[in-house]
């Protein structure tokens, strides 16, 4: 743990806030509000390490994702990789800085481009750095070997491949140019269970093996203990609890956390669940609640949250939680 | 002596016609329900486990669809050989179903009420009043408060979760004796899938329903089901009580299956995997479907589907080897 505070961190992000517009009218469109998707953020990533980001549909954490990469621009807050703000870089410059942290997406079928062959998805960010086309083929038989496929592959077309093999295409094409930092956007959550565990073992397998950090965005609780080194909760666009894995799950501070962690189903028949059974929904982003954003679900609410948001508090052992429960 | 089991399917066949010729997607599936039982059937992608469900209730289209044999016996009378008329009456009435999706089997431009309304009209030749009374009734039974004032909303209005309860309150207005419910909480978050799971179970036990869950998601198998049905490539392998098929399963698809899904409360090192992929519908592996992706596979596989074997009155398995030691 001490060591962490030593070294500088891979990410470092600070005060992320993500606005969205919402307009309306067709010729004179105007903006009416906006969606807060992601509101102050912060947290580092350390090299080698994974950190996983839960929680449920609409709490921001794909767009937290993307702002990281800077595929998104932030409405305010910095993102620093290796101590360098991507936000002050040059063009050409943060074109560069990209090769060091890529993206693996969701959907296996609508991210790789149809009309190209296997070997030139995978090929295609070399292409841009300018390498030649000899390198540029071994170097994608290669990826290939490494994802687990076979280099006959390399000129078959992405319809011909199974889900879990369009997945395996996609981390290839993310580990072309050798990065640092992966951001992996629900990179299971489309596949069958027998064919999702074949995934989270390569991503652990190539962890190993390339040193290689990763930012696990997922909904899935369970695969996301299984991957994960640390882990974020996020509800409704803000950080509520961030752990080493250990801590979250033994300790579970957050309310929220408490919940989400019960509410999911465990395979084991006849297992006592004490299940937290939330009432209501998850708030919209559009006017998210005064105060806790979970007030309106929380089962041990007090005066205090109605007006009164939480900040993030470090309680030691890097383990931090917004809870006025906890820090009042 | 047993009594008759409410719904009994005896070897349903379906198939479909495609462009690349005739497709088997259920492929000799016998299952018996009775009154209050809760029944899951598990499974990954195509592996027929919706279209059952759907033939049940006859909603396959025919074409390209076709149930070429089988009998589905409703207290002892074939639904195979009802007329659409008569097949109507069914639905709705003795069995119900709930969809994976709530906003696509809602119509967007009627508010809920007035579909959860049609239902009863339509069924149970209420009164447009009376049927309006049992409306906010049904609501209030899937846990919705200020009924009177949620039945004028739209389906876009409503979240997930208020759809899907919704879509359980149509379901259930004619007091029907079967719920299919088909992947209900798959669309929605882990949060609201918890609320929903404890209003279904809740309901079961009051109204008494016999209940088919469709899922892929062994949490919630273990946690909502009494019996389980394993099928793989269009049919079933394997059968049993959860608490045998979880604890001692005896084919070797539901035991990787068990193996590979990560723990919430275990850390394991290295995930079981099963290798390859399930086959697809028009590439079929000769044999039993199970047997490029199986470790135990022996010459007899290649050529031999295997039959149900009963290893107990409740628990059988389709595998040449569910009464060795292969473990």
């Amino acid at each position: 743990m001490s060591a962490y505070h030593v070294k500088t961190p891979l990410v470092r992000v600070e005060n992320l806030v993500k606005e969205f517009p919402i307009s309306r009218g067709v010729l004179f469109r105007k903006n009416i509000g906006s969606v807060q998707a992601v509101n102050g953020v912060s947290f580092e990533m350390h090299d080698g390490e994974t950190l996983g980001l839960v929680g449920e549909s609409g709490c921001g954490k794909s767009t937290t994702g993307r702002l990281v990469l800077r595929l998104l621009e932030p409405t305010s807050g910095r993102v620093f990789f290796e101590n360098r703000d991507l936000a002050t870089l040059q063009p050409e410059v943060l074109r560069k800085a990209r090769l060091d942290f890529r993206m693996v997406f969701q959907d296996p079928y609508s991210s790789l481009n149809p009309r190209m062959s296997v070997e030139d998805i995978i090929a295609e960010p070399m292409q841009i750095a300018g390498i030649s086309k000899l390198e540029r083929r071994a170097r994608a038989r290669d990826l290939l070997e490494i994802v687990g496929l076979r280099d006959y592959h390399a000129t078959r077309y992405p319809h011909e491949f199974s889900g879990g093999q369009r997945q395996r295409i996609g981390i290839a094409r993310a580990l072309t140019m050798n990065p640092k930092l992966l951001v992996c956007d629900e990179p299971v959550s489309a596949l069958d269970v027998s064919v999702q565990a074949q995934i989270i073992n390569l991503l652990k397998d190539l962890q190993k093996k390339l040193s290689l950090t990763y930012l696990f965005v997922s909904h899935d609780l369970s695969v996301v203990r299984h991957i994960s080194d640390r882990i974020a909760v996020m509800y409704v666009g803000k950080i509520v609890e961030i752990a080493s894995k250990k801590d979250l799950f033994n300790k579970r501070l957050h309310p929220y956390t408490q919940a989400l962690l019960s509410a999911v189903p465990i395979p084991v028949p006849g297992a006592k669940s004490t299940r937290i059974i939330l009432s209501g929904d998850i708030p919209s982003a559009i006017n998210p609640p005064s105060g806790c954003r979970f007030h309106t679900r929380c089962p041990e609410v007090m005066k205090k949250c109605f007006n009164e948001d939480p900040v993030l508090m470090d309680i030691g052992n890097e383990h931090k939680v917004a809870c006025h429960l906890i820090t009042h | 002596m047993k009594n008759d089991p409410l719904l009994s399917v005896c070897d349903l066949c379906v198939s479909f016609e495609t462009e690349h010729g005739r497709m088997v997607a259920v492929d000799g599936v016998s299952f018996d329900l009775n009154q209050g039982d809760v029944l899951g059937i598990v499974g990954e992608s195509g592996c027929g486990k919706t279209v059952t469900a759907l033939s049940l209730l006859r909603l396959v289209p025919s074409p390209p669809s076709n149930i070429e044999r089988g009998k589905i016996l409703l207290n002892g009378s074939d639904l195979l050989q009802f007329s659409e008329n008569e097949m109507s009456a069914v639905r709705g009435n003795d069995i119900s179903i709930i969809f994976q999706e709530p906003m696509t089997s809602l119509n967007p431009v009627y508010q809920v009420g007035s579909q959860i309304r049609e239902s009863l009209v339509l069924h149970q030749n209420l009164k447009r009043k009376e049927a309006w009374e049992k409306t906010i009734d049904l609501l209030d039974m899937v846990g919705i408060s200020d009924a009177a004032e949620f039945a004028q909303n739209y389906p876009h209005q409503l979240s997930g979760g208020m759809r899907q309860r919704v879509m359980i309150a149509i379901a259930l207005a004619c007091n029907p004796k079967i719920l299919i419910a088909d992947e209900p909480t798959t669309a929605l978050d882990v949060t609201i899938q918890a609320q929903i799971f404890e209003l279904l179970r809740g309901l079961q036990e009051k109204l008494k329903m016999a209940v088919i869950l469709i899922t892929h998601d062994l949490g919630v198998v273990a946690e909502f089901v009494d019996n389980v049905m394993v099928m793989y490539a269009g049919r079933t392998i394997e059968y049993g009580p959860v608490d045998v098929i979880f604890s001692s399963p005896r084919h070797p698809y539901t035991q990787g299956l068990l193996s590979s899904i990560p723990n919430i409360n275990r850390d394991v090192e290295e995930l079981f995997v099963i290798p390859g992929v399930v086959p697809n519908a028009n590439e079929m592996p000769s044999g039993c479907s199970f047997h490029p992706r199986c470790k135990y596979v022996r010459d007899a596989c290649l050529h031999q589907i295997p039959s149900l074997i009963e290893l107990s009155p409740e628990h059988g398995a389709a595998c040449i080897l569910a009464e060795g030691e292969f473990l």
